[in-house]
């Protein structure tokens, strides 16, 4: 949970946003920032979530 | 007033978050979690968001400021930088690990629990962090 503060908190520090910020305000304003940025942000998750449940949890 | 509304704008998004299942990491695993028992509701939670928001900027803007302000405050950039995706993917990796993005994760002081504290630290010290990274411009 450390872990993955520090990175929700130095990855929306350098990429200036999070989910409200660049998903609901950005994409709500067509900002072509915004939409990369959530699409990263949605895609890493999921792998994150993928890798931890899937291939070291092995299933859960 | 500024602040009164400023106060009332953040208890109805505290409200909405916590109302849609966004302060709950388990169902924002869920969601998530494509490969699983996928629970696709929060997508609707973000859409239903955006569009609402995208009406409500459309009416704010017909005005040439906000009412309790001086002018309206907007990003202007327009590039992709490193900075901008690599910071997304760290938080992408985060925000799978945890369930807690930084909004719900702020809204969920209501009900503090240890994990939920040793992940509020460790944000705020990752703020500081990107801070002292200086921009390569």
């Amino acid at each position: 949970m450390l872990v993955a503060g520090l990175l929700v908190g130095l990855g929306t520090g350098l990429g200036s946003g999070c989910t409200s910020g660049h998903g609901v305000c950005g994409l709500a304003r067509l900002s072509p920032r915004s939409l990369v940025a959530t699409l990263t942000f949605l895609v890493m998750a999921i792998i994150t979530v993928f890798v931890v449940r899937h291939v070291i949890g092995g299933g859960a | 007033m500024k602040t009164l509304m400023g106060y009332i704008a953040g208890l109805l998004f505290g409200l909405g978050l916590a109302v849609s299942g966004m302060t709950d990491p388990a169902r924002v695993l869920g969601f998530l979690d494509l490969a699983g028992a996928w629970d696709p509701t929060l997508m609707f939670v973000l859409g239903g968001a955006v569009v609402t928001n995208f009406i409500g900027y459309r009416l704010a803007f017909k005005r040439t400021a906000p009412v309790y302000g001086e002018a309206f405050q907007l990003p202007t950039r327009q590039d992709l930088d490193g900075r901008l995706i690599g910071g997304s993917a760290l938080f992408g990796i985060g925000w799978g690990l945890s369930g807690y993005c930084p909004g719900p994760a702020i809204a969920s002081i209501a009900g503090p629990s240890v994990p939920l504290v040793a992940m509020l630290v460790a944000m705020v010290a990752g703020w500081f962090l990107a801070r002292a990274i200086p921009a390569r411009s």
